[in-house]
């Protein structure tokens, strides 16, 4: 996993200088934002997680979005790194326009290892993430950073296979 | 790369530290995150608290929802917008009974089955952010142990009972249920009704006689009362044979009772020709009782419905002489747990039948006076068989690798999966996203989504004998001309057939330890499954 993290570091380091760059740009034209997961834990050593489907809408209409390929197999629970899960785009005097939500659709099953050495799989099938995003705090930072409490989120073992039980806020 | 990477944390977790205000939410279903309801009817009380955080200013919650609650009648009093001090919180909760499993299914908002399950989900809004939290209820049939390879040993002293589970993998065990009422022993797990029959040689009643007792699920004991050839001995060893019927041994005389454990009709009786073998049960394959003959360190066979006896087999040095207990896994294997030398330790084998080998597979702390029971034979009706969803084959790669041994899986117009490499990569790949990051169309996701569900379904029928529901819907699989609306309809159906035994234990053989980064480092990203 140590190889994977540090092909996607610069990369993710890239992108987001290019979308801080943009922010400084005052034209009335889209403008790119990011929607990252971060996890915390103390319970497991990893747990991968891969997203499927992202949604955003502003007063209930869908934006454009974009799912990334650093949303496959996130070890959310490695907490020096926020997975840029997808990029979206709205005119910053949008934000405050309407209601603007996010959901994002995980795949259905991850893994997890936990630090007393247990292992098994996350089932996430019943648990998309939804969020309201607040419009100025976006605009400001110019993204949005999920993040899922891992320990209280990864539910009891049941036959080796846990459920995902969202516990999660925005930060920005 | 350190520099980076610290720069990066700091950045991202600044402008939280700013944030003027700050709540947090929890959500419990009768004080647990997870709640199980086994007995009904059953009142669940959801708790919803969202707690000020922020260590020198009041917070407003702006708004809250909850999906689940509202079509229930529930609404948030009071409502939003209400300013919490510092260090304080704000509770909200309802209340709700739960009549049966199928009243599990209406309250929940979602289709009736044999396990009921679903989550409830608070999301909170102040003028600085939101935050979601969850908890689960799952509703199961009341009362009987559901048939499967889990273990039960039980741990006795006078008139107390613990039964628990042991995991024959890590040696774990989790408590079931106690009693101090009654000291029991010479479990058997019936097949036919999911109760649990048990000899207790002392109770609290004051009666002399053993009396034959019934153990549900949630621990409660019927008391089925006594006969007159229980009386005069300590019965220590018991099994359900594959009609239902109880078959106990006694410790100090050798007797064996056969016996309708409903009715107490005795079935048959007699005198052991040597003595009482310490651990019996009776074996799925071929219906005779196996045991180990703690004196003599050998195994034997009785068959109860002929009388006849045979010690078989050598002597198995490394059991030795211990009092021990045993029980059948449904495809034949014998699990034997005994006590050793070290009277802190007790120890598990598996011993192969034919040959008469006992190899040891771990050893754990000892349990008081245990026996041990197990649901060897398969269910009379309504059985759930164990079937296990993509998520188990992505991180058990000797199931895997038992499940290709006989052969590759077919995928349609998909290249057929051939190795376990090839199955992990499909396995890890999610719809949207090629291995290499190539991002699917919907037509190919859909198609991915299906390749995934079909060799989960054909991996559960080759190791565990599937479903008919899933012998039709891999057949509906093949013959699909894959459209995406048809493949992902058949993808739905196959998923749903998949996850339908997650409750039921697997046999032992199959019990593989889950090793997920392993796993993962075992995909190649150039190929796109």
């Amino acid at each position: 996993m140590k190889k994977t993290c540090s092909r996607i570091l610069p990369l993710v380091a890239l992108l987001w200088g290019v979308s801080l760059c943009a922010c400084g740009d005052s034209a009335p034209e889209l403008q790119r934002y990011e929607l990252r997961l971060q996890g915390t834990t103390s319970r497991f050593s990893t747990t991968y997680l891969s997203a499927t489907a992202v949604q955003v809408t502003l007063g209930g209409a869908p934006l454009r979005t974009e799912l990334l390929p650093s949303s496959q197999r996130m070890d959310v629970a490695n907490p020096t790194h926020a997975h840029l899960v997808a990029h979206f785009w709205l005119r910053p005097e949008q934000v405050r326009e309407g209601a603007l939500e996010a959901t994002v659709v995980l795949d259905d099953f991850g893994a997890f290892e936990g630090t007393d050495g247990s292992a098994g799989f996350v089932d996430a099938r019943e648990a998309p993430l939804r969020l309201k995003l607040q419009g100025d705090a976006l605009e400001r930072n110019g993204r949005a950073v999920i993040h899922i409490d891992l320990d209280r989120s990864i539910g009891p073992e049941r036959q080796g296979s846990r459920p995902l039980l969202p516990h999660l806020r925005l930060v920005y | 790369m350190r520099m980076k990477r610290q720069w990066l944390l700091l950045s991202l977790l600044v402008p939280s530290l700013a944030a003027a205000h700050d709540l947090e939410c929890e959500v419990s279903i009768n004080e647990q995150s997870t709640f199980v309801v086994r007995e009904y009817p059953a009142t669940l009380t959801f708790r919803q608290v969202v707690r000020n955080i922020h260590p020198t200013l009041p917070s407003t919650l702006q708004e809250a929802t909850d999906p689940l609650l509202g079509p229930l009648g529930w609404s948030f009093t009071p409502p939003p917008p209400v300013t919490i001090p510092v260090n304080d919180s704000l509770t909200y909760e309802f209340s709700v009974t739960v009549e049966s499993l199928e009243d599990c299914a209406r309250v929940g908002q979602v289709p009736p089955s044999e396990s009921v399950e679903f989550t409830d989900t608070l999301q909170i809004g102040w003028d600085q952010g939101m935050a979601t939290c969850s908890a689960r209820v799952q509703c199961v049939p009341a009362d009987t142990f559901v048939c499967d390879d889990t273990l039960y040993v039980s741990s006795s002293a006078g008139t107390s009972t613990e039964l628990l589970t042991l995991d024959p993998t890590t040696l774990a065990t989790t408590p079931v249920s106690s009693t101090t009422e009654f000291g029991y022993d010479a479990m058997g797990l019936s097949h036919i009704d999911g109760y649990l029959y048990a000899i207790s040689n002392r109770n609290l009643s004051g009666d002399p006689l053993p009396h034959v007792v019934r153990v549900d699920r949630v621990g409660n004991i019927e008391d089925l009362g006594s006969l007159p050839e229980l009386a005069g001995q300590e019965w220590i060893v018991g099994t359900i044979m594959e009609d239902g019927s109880y078959v106990i041994g006694s410790f100090l005389g050798s007797h064996w009772l056969h016996l309708n454990p409903v009715t107490l009709e005795i079935l048959g009786q007699g005198t052991l020709p040597t003595t009482t073998p310490t651990a019996w049960a009776a074996n799925p394959l071929d219906n005779k009782i196996y045991g180990y003959q703690s004196y003599l360190a050998r195994m034997s066979v009785f068959d109860p419905y002929t009388g006849d006896f045979t010690v078989f087999g050598p002597v198995l040095g490394n059991v030795g002489i211990q009092p021990c207990s045993c029980a059948f896994q449904q495809d034949g294997t014998f699990l034997l747990y005994c006590y050793t030398s070290d009277p802190t330790v007790d120890a598990l084998f598996e011993v192969d039948l034919v040959n008469g080998v006992a190899t040891l597979l771990g050893s754990t702390p000892s349990l008081a006076a245990g026996d041990m029971a197990s649901c060897a034979f398969p269910p009379s009706q309504g059985a759930t068989p164990a079937v296990r969803p993509s998520g188990y084959y992505m991180i058990h790669e000797a199931a895997l690798e038992r499940c290709l041994a006989s052969g590759p899986v077919k995928l349609g117009l998909l290249p057929a999966v051939v190795t376990k490499e090839d199955a992990l990569r499909l396995l890890w790949s999610s719809p949207a996203f090629t291995l290499g990051g190539e991002r699917r169309s919907e037509e190919q996701a859909a198609r991915h989504a299906l390749a995934r569900q079909t060799l989960t379904g054909v991996c559960n029928q080759r190791l565990f004998g599937g479903t008919p529901e899933l012998q039709r819907l891999l057949l509906d699989t093949a013959t699909t001309l894959g459209h995406t609306r048809t493949m992902s309809r058949l993808e739905k159906h196959l998923g749903e057939a998949n996850g339908r035994g997650l409750d039921v234990a697997l046999p032992y053989s199959l019990r593989g330890r889950a090793t997920p980064s392993h796993a993962l480092e075992q995909l190649q990203p150039r190929s796109s499954p």
